[in-house]
């Protein structure tokens, strides 16, 4: 086992519960203080402090047990979780993401992080003294709690300082006696695990109360290599956790080694007790021996292995319930029972499916998709080869495949699909804590917060999305004394929505402040030299200026924003997923932007035309319709159709590449649209749907406008990838252009 | 990591200085388990100047006392500071290097 890999779990794992733990927080924030959710911080806590033992990561142990005893008492009820012991929460929370941080870049914790800890235990201690006084408890307790977090935060304490919490000084009644039996993998040092931690780690679930060392695996003095490990261990643990518990503290280290653990002799007979109990629903035996607690789910699965393989090898199908007994998971009488049962319940059959997930590498995901994507075309290679055999059985059976490579093309792209809400629901945290700062009141609406989206999009929009939310909280958003003299309520709402439309992701994020002052932002303009005092533009171009470099209307420089950088960066980033961003704003009323991006970027559905002898593809969501260019009523020099009395610009792309005309074609018209935008591309011929995979175009050819990659078809030919927001802005740019030169032709 | 060996009369003392972990314990096996037949019982083991212990390290002082016992040979702890001892009890070995009279 690499011992870096399962570092990188931990590290993964403990920032999915640090996220957890802060949406958790926030619904406190919101009012949700039901015991649930206290609950899963509290977990949150408890699953990093563990973790954290066994890789002895004994700074964030230390900090994350004092948060979890100021929780596990609010947990009791015994504490209420006001907002200052809130606020405290939420950088205790943000104290271990640094802590961890630290660790994974291996890095000690400066002054400044220890101060900051140290401080924040200051006022942790300050909360479970109230609650001590509270309670009229003895000062000897409170002593206790003293003495024992005195030195919370030095790696070489001894874990008996980390028994603070009301376990340990409520009367050992529960308390039980486990025998664990351990061999570890004879390669554990080497791979940079040490058994010491995990024996100090159950030391934190209780009393390690008898180890013994077995060295009757030590070989010769010749064949002794110190760096192999042949200890092994039986251990007589005291605690009242849960098997689940205690198998976790071997969970990096179990695929090696054999582990037998043998819960506390006392409680076997309860456990009889509990399968007799059981509701008469039947269960397979292993998922009652789980749902009693007689073992783990590991356990059964590991078990469920051995039985699959010995029925390989013997041809016959072992009994589960043997091979727990054989590897010792549960004693023979607590099988009886199950299979008792079992029996009795064998007609009615419910098998409750279970949520599981499996944690894969996006690095492997990226590999699978690559190879769909070239699956994908070469079935059109295959088809485009049965349909010229012209043989029946043959199409039919392409056409078959064709449909499976669709579904499997469809399925392998949702795996990289993930819903937007995790992205949105940081933002509670941001608007509450920037609120706070800026002295207003903010709240942060947000809607479809389920709809998924590509991945590494969501990695890409956290940024620009940021930018905006702080933009509309720092200048959006007016203080509560303006918002009053506009009767408005005090409490500004930003609200961030997201869609699916018409194969898009459409984002919003709108604000109810005082919106874009359009005269001010043309002023400015102008100012910089931007814009010539005579230019007209129309509101949304006026909307567009925010996002040119080096235009900033904030009168106040804040450190949140206002320094005219980022809005350019923000298009720049959401142009650079293929995707648009637009403006609305009214004066006084408020601002919403809208971001509209492509669901995926790895493989599309695309049209297959043709200008010019060159292939070219339309992403096919972005078509409207496709019409004969000679059946509308055009005026060529204008380049505009009239399309059922709207004007609509359009471009050649025979003129626009400069590709050689063709001779005596009908030109078609494909109208594209992009956001709200509409235009239409004038192709030499169509030939039909067509799947295919983007490949980006080189570095030479990026700065090229018009193209977004290029595929290969299933004839082996090139075809370039048309970018369709980008020709669309092209074909507007040029109307605009004309159209300036026709009012400057007038005014002459 | 450094091991001395001081042969007396009265018995050979092994001096350790510096970290005895998975990084050290091949050159401290050799150390200690090289020539082993010359050494004079009792031994004793000066561990106060150990920095660092961890599995590997107890496990090669394990070993030795085991290569000694073999060859009726005994082995003692003469001397330790806090954080060993508090390894070796996590262990509960502290007491295989007792010497008996």
């Amino acid at each position: 086992m690499d011992i870096d890999s399962v570092l990188q779990t931990f590290f993964a794992e403990a920032e999915e519960l640090l996220v957890s733990m802060e949406t958790a927080l926030l619904r406190i924030d919101d009012g949700a203080k039901d015991s649930e959710t206290i609950n899963e911080i509290f977990r949150a806590a408890h699953t990093i402090k563990g973790s954290a033992g066994m890789f002895g990561l004994f700074e964030i142990v230390g900090f994350t047990h004092m948060v979890e005893n100021v929780l596990d008492l609010a947990r009791d009820g015994k504490l209420t979780i006001t907002d200052n012991l809130l606020s405290i929460l939420l950088s205790c929370r943000d104290h271990i993401v640094q802590l961890v941080n630290n660790a994974k870049q291996q890095k000690k914790s400066d002054a400044t992080c220890i101060e900051q800890g140290e401080l924040l235990l200051n006022s942790l201690r300050a909360w479970l003294e109230i609650k001590a006084d509270l309670n009229g408890d003895n000062v000897q307790k409170n002593n206790n709690i003293q003495k024992n977090i005195a030195t919370p935060l030095d790696p070489t304490s001894t874990n008996d300082n980390f028994e603070v919490s009301g376990k340990t000084q409520e009367p050992a009644i529960n308390h039980d006696l486990w025998y664990i039996s351990v061999r570890f993998g004879t390669d554990l040092l080497r791979n940079g695990m040490d058994p010491l931690s995990i024996i100090r780690f159950l030391n934190t679930l209780g009393e390690v109360t008898k180890i013994s060392t077995m060295t009757d695996n030590f070989p010769t003095l010749a064949e002794f290599d110190p760096e192999t490990l042949y200890l092994g261990f039986e251990i007589i643990l005291r605690s009242d956790a849960s098997l689940e518990e205690i198998e976790n503290a071997f969970m990096f280290v179990r695929e090696e080694s054999s582990i037998k653990i043998i819960p506390p002799r006392s409680n076997i007979l309860a456990y009889v007790d509990l399968i007799n109990s059981l509701p008469k629903n039947s269960r397979r035996l292993g998922e009652i021996l789980v749902a009693t607690n007689v073992i783990t789910t590991t356990d059964l699965e590991l078990a469920l292995d051995t039985q699959k393989q010995q029925a390989k090898e013997q041809n016959s199908i072992g009994l589960l319930g043997d091979i727990l007994i054989e590897t010792q998971a549960v004693s023979p009488e607590l099988i009886n029972a199950a299979l008792d049962r079992q029996k009795t319940n064998q007609e009615i059959r419910t098998v409750q499916p279970e949520q599981r997930f499996i944690r894969v590498e996006a690095e492997r995901l990226d590999k699978l998709i690559n190879l769909i994507g070239e699956l994908v075309v070469n079935r059109q290679r295959v088809d485009l080869l049965s349909s010229k055999l012209g043989n029946g059985p043959l199409t039919e059976a392409v056409t078959s495949m064709g449909n499976f490579t669709e579904q499997i093309r469809d399925a392998a792209l949702t795996l990289r699909m993930v819903a937007i809400g995790d992205t949105f629901l940081r933002f509670k945290r941001v608007v509450r804590d920037t609120a706070k700062e800026l002295g207003k009141e903010i709240e942060l609406e947000i809607e479809g917060a389920e709809t998924e989206l590509d991945r590494s999009m969501v990695e890409k929009l956290n940024d620009p999305l940021m930018h905006i939310v702080r933009n509309a909280m720092d200048h959006g958003i007016e203080s509560i004394a303006v918002r009053r003299s506009r009767k408005k309520s005090d409490t500004g709402v930003i609200a961030l929505k997201a869609s699916h439309k018409a194969g898009n992701i459409v984002i919003e994020i709108t604000d109810d402040g005082g919106g874009l002052d359009l005269e001010r932002i043309r002023k400015k303009a102008i100012a910089n030299g931007l814009l010539e005092e005579t230019t007209q533009l129309s509101r949304q171009e006026l909307c567009q200026l925010i996002f040119h470099p080096g235009l900033s209307t904030a009168e106040q420089v804040t450190n949140l924003s206002g320094r005219g950088v980022g809005m350019d960066v923000v298009k720049r980033n959401i142009e650079s997923l293929r995707g648009v961003i637009e403006i609305e704003t009214e004066l006084g009323v408020g601002t919403c932007i809208t971001i509209c991006l492509p669901l995926t970027l790895a493989i599309i559905d695309g049209f297959h035309v043709a200008a010019g002898n060159i292939d070219f593809i339309v992403p096919q969501n972005t078509i409207l319709e496709c019409v004969d260019l000679a059946s509308l009523n055009h005026i060529k020099e204008q380049h505009y159709v009239n399309l059922r009395g709207e004007q609509v610009p359009y471009i050649r792309l025979q003129e626009l590449f400069s590709l050689e005309a063709q001779q005596a074609v009908r030109e078609k018209l494909l109208v594209v649209q992009f956001g709200e935008k509409r235009a239409g591309i004038v192709v030499d011929s169509l030939f039909g749907e067509i799947q295919t995979v983007v490949k980006p175009m080189g570095p030479i050819f990026q700065a090229l406008k018009g193209i977004g990659g290029s595929s290969l078809l299933g004839t082996g030919a090139v075809a370039l990838i048309l970018d369709v927001p980008q020709l669309i802005n092209v074909a507007m740019n040029r109307e605009h252009i004309r159209n300036t030169l026709s009012i400057a032709g007038m005014q002459e | 990591m450094k091991i001395s060996r001081k042969n007396t009369k009265s018995g050979s003392t092994f001096l350790c200085d510096g970290e005895l972990t998975i990084y050290t314990v091949t050159a401290a096996k050799s150390e200690l388990l090289t020539d082993f037949e010359n050494t004079i019982d009792p031994i004793a083991l000066d561990l106060k100047q150990v920095s660092e212990l961890d599995t590997a390290g107890v496990q090669l002082l394990l070993f030795t006392k085991k290569i000694m016992a073999d060859n009726n040979k005994r082995i003692y702890l003469k001397n330790s500071n806090e954080r060993v001892d508090g390894i070796l009890n996590n262990f509960d070995v502290a007491t295989q290097f007792i010497l008996e009279q």
